[in-house]
């Protein structure tokens, strides 16, 4: 049992967000329409369902969805977006274990205001949303379905009910069966207690996962010198090192060559993966991944 | 510089001392146990740089010049605030007990063991603290100013059982108040020393008698006082003054007051209330003293020199050093004898004598003050001062420990953090 005193984690959106989050799903579905006239929407695809447009080519995903002629003409591998994929399942996993109480705000906050505005986009665009997330309460998994834009409201609602308190490692949640069905995954945490492989495992089928990073001030900028005591919010377990340059400079090389790991390994893959800093916005993140 | 025997005394009290043990330990805990907690979820990162890291990045206890220096100056400039000196000390040293010949020494407490007892084992064991092997120590009754009696061996007897009958007092302590002292005593201290240590015994309500006249006595009781009866004082007149001016003015002195005359074969002498001896030298030569208007003449014995607590009533006109009549606490001595001629106003003389045998008569029982025995109290115990060797100043150290402390600072300055 830990003998430290963690803040008070609660997720909380102010009364500006679900614009924002609106705005965004709105955006995003222009830049998908877009995409889709680009990619010359309408045509009819194979397999008797309604062609909406193009995605790029996955690993693992079979070659004669392969759209030849885009190929021949961009040298780049896409394939035919049917509408049975626009229906297709989102599923988000919100990491609640107690170092995403950490940050101001917390990272549990950002976390939760990302997955809100990713929940908006799938939505928007007619995908189900699964929402999971550490139960506050003990070690199990919580888990909502929304499948309408009305049911946003829902959703934030819940999310604002996301406490930091787990001491449960976020590979628990991605091995919830419902995320068998889903086509996206996206993974929010700090992802210290998790390795690349075990979200790359998910991505099969054609699935694809993305995973961001979410790190507080503290994780990416520590102080530079005097006496502090580490300790591990899940464990209690605690570590007191003298800090100087030296040592920060040591961290911070530690720290990008984790980082830089798992970039890699997901981009071997075809996966997204991004660090989430303290000063970027949702906005900024939800651009980015989708 | 010669050698011998030092101490260090400080003016200031000694807990200011603990002030840098607080300051160190605030210092420890700050920077070892103390150190700031910090979660974060990059723990496992930091372990890995942790054991891969030298061992001095690791924090379990580091040590750091500067906090040293810090706190040893710290520790400097508080003793040199408390203006420290070296005296040298006698030696070998004299130490002196000053017993408080008061009657609240004889107060029983219980187990038959007295308040005085207790003062004395107490003040034994400090003095056997204090001294080293080589000094010595001198015992002193006192009452008041006046010495009673002085001992080199621990005085288990003291007070004695008749001083108590004695109506003596507590010593007048300041007039005692001097390094190597130790003041023992069954009373708390009136006085506060500046030199002297103090040994006081615990105190309990306790019985006994406050005031006695003849046949009567004013007793403390179960926390009461009662009025108890008592026998008559007793008093002795030596067969040599039977029948003389000095055996009237006694027979019509006891008839006023109720004392019995009785003789000594039938009483223990410590039992009486008042001796009336006469010299015991043979050779009479003749001799007349005068006071008050009459005149005392005859053959007349030189009367031995007079002892602690004694006084000179009646002096020889032709020598005045030679003492006619010597009285003291249940005495008196009689260098006259039966035949001794009284001259002069009768009068006069049947008041001086009067006054004189009311002054040496002992109460019948041995009196002690309703506050000792109604008061009570814890031991105290406070050790004596060393005396210092005549004619050696104190080395005063205040400027040295202030030089030293500002050397630390400056260190502290320079040292590796």
């Amino acid at each position: 049992m830990s003998r430290f005193a963690l803040p008070d984690a609660r997720v909380s959106f102010d009364a500006l967000y679900p614009q924002r989050v609106r705005r965004l799903a709105e955006e995003f579905a222009g830049r998908r329409a877009r995409a889709l006239e680009a990619f010359g929407a309408g045509r009819r695809a194979g397999g008797g369902d309604e062609f909406v447009g193009h995605r790029p080519l996955r690993a693992g995903e079979d070659a004669r969805d392969l759209d030849w002629e885009l190929y021949a003409r961009l040298e780049r591998a896409f394939v035919r977006e049917r509408r049975a994929e626009a229906g297709e399942r989102w599923a988000i996993v919100l990491d609640g274990s107690r170092s995403m109480s950490l940050g101001q705000p917390s990272k549990l906050q950002r976390a939760a205001e990302l997955a809100g505005a990713l929940a908006a986009c799938g939505l928007r665009c007619g995908a189900r949303v699964e929402l999971l997330r550490h139960s506050p309460a003990a070690r199990g998994v919580e888990q909502l379905s929304i499948t309408r834009t009305s049911e946003l409201a829902r959703a934030l609602s819940w999310l604002e009910g996301a406490a930091a308190t787990s001491v449960a490692r976020v590979s628990v949640l991605c091995a919830q069966p419902s995320l068998a069905a889903a086509r996206r995954v996206f993974v929010l945490g700090d992802l210290f207690d998790v390795q690349p492989a075990e979200l790359l495992a998910l991505a099969r089928r054609g699935r694809f996962v993305s995973a961001v990073a979410i790190l507080a001030q503290i994780e990416l900028h520590p102080p530079r010198s005097g006496g502090v005591r580490w300790v591990d919010p899940e464990s209690g377990a605690s570590l007191a090192l003298e800090l100087d340059e030296r040592l920060c400079e040591r961290y911070a090389a530690a720290l990008e060559h984790r980082l830089e790991l798992w970039a890699r390994s997901f981009a071997r893959h075809g996966q997204s993966f991004l660090v989430a800093p303290g000063e970027r916005d949702f906005e900024q993140l939800v651009r980015a991944l989708l | 510089m010669s050698a011998g025997p030092q101490e260090l005394v400080v003016d200031a009290p000694l807990w200011l001392a603990l002030a840098p043990l607080v300051l160190a330990l605030w210092w420890w805990a700050s920077r070892s146990g103390g150190a700031q907690e910090q979660p974060t979820g990059a723990f496992e990162v930091w372990r890995e740089l942790a054991g891969a890291a030298p061992r001095e990045a690791r924090r379990r206890w580091r040590f750091s010049p500067r906090a040293a220096w810090i706190a040893l100056g710290l520790f400097a400039a508080l003793l040199a605030l408390a203006q420290p000196s070296a005296r040298r000390l006698e030696s070998p040293t004299s130490w002196r007990a000053i017993v408080d010949a008061g009657p609240a020494m004889r107060i029983e407490d219980g187990a038959s063991r007295t308040r005085g007892d207790a003062a004395l084992e107490r003040a034994r064991e400090q003095l056997a603290n204090c001294a080293r092997p080589g000094d010595s120590v001198e015992w002193w009754l006192v009452s008041g100013t006046e010495v009673l009696e002085q001992r080199a061996e621990f005085p288990a007897d003291w007070p004695y059982v008749e001083q108590a009958r004695w109506g003596l007092r507590s010593p007048d302590w300041t007039v005692f108040d001097a390094p190597g002292t130790l003041w023992v005593s069954a009373e708390s201290l009136a006085v506060a020393s500046r030199f002297a240590g103090a040994s006081v015994s615990a105190r309990s309500t306790a019985e006994g008698v406050v005031a006695a006249w003849p046949g009567q006595r004013l007793a403390l009781r179960a926390g009461q006082l009662a009025l108890e009866a008592t026998r008559s004082p007793r008093v002795f007149l030596a067969p040599e003054l039977e029948g003389g001016v000095l055996a009237r003015g006694l027979d019509a002195w006891a008839r006023a007051r109720g004392v019995e005359r009785v003789a000594l074969d039938d009483e223990l002498p410590g039992a009486l209330e008042l001796r009336i001896l006469a010299a015991q030298d043979a050779a009479r030569a003749p001799a007349s003293g005068a006071r008050d208007g009459w005149r005392l003449s005859g053959p007349a014995a030189s009367v031995l020199p007079a002892r602690a607590g004694a006084s000179v009533w009646l002096s020889d006109e032709r020598a005045p050093a030679a003492a006619l009549v010597s009285a003291g606490r249940g005495w008196i001595v009689c260098g006259l004898d039966a035949r001794a001629q009284l001259e002069g106003d009768g009068a006069s003389f049947a008041i001086a004598w009067a006054q004189l045998l009311d002054q040496c008569l002992l109460p019948v029982d041995a009196l002690a003050p309703l506050d000792s025995l109604k008061g009570s109290g814890p031991a105290f115990e406070r050790a004596p001062t060393a005396p210092q060797a005549a004619g050696v100043a104190p080395r005063r150290w205040a400027h040295v420990l202030a030089l030293g402390a500002a050397v630390c600072a400056l260190a502290a300055l320079f040292a590796r953090r």
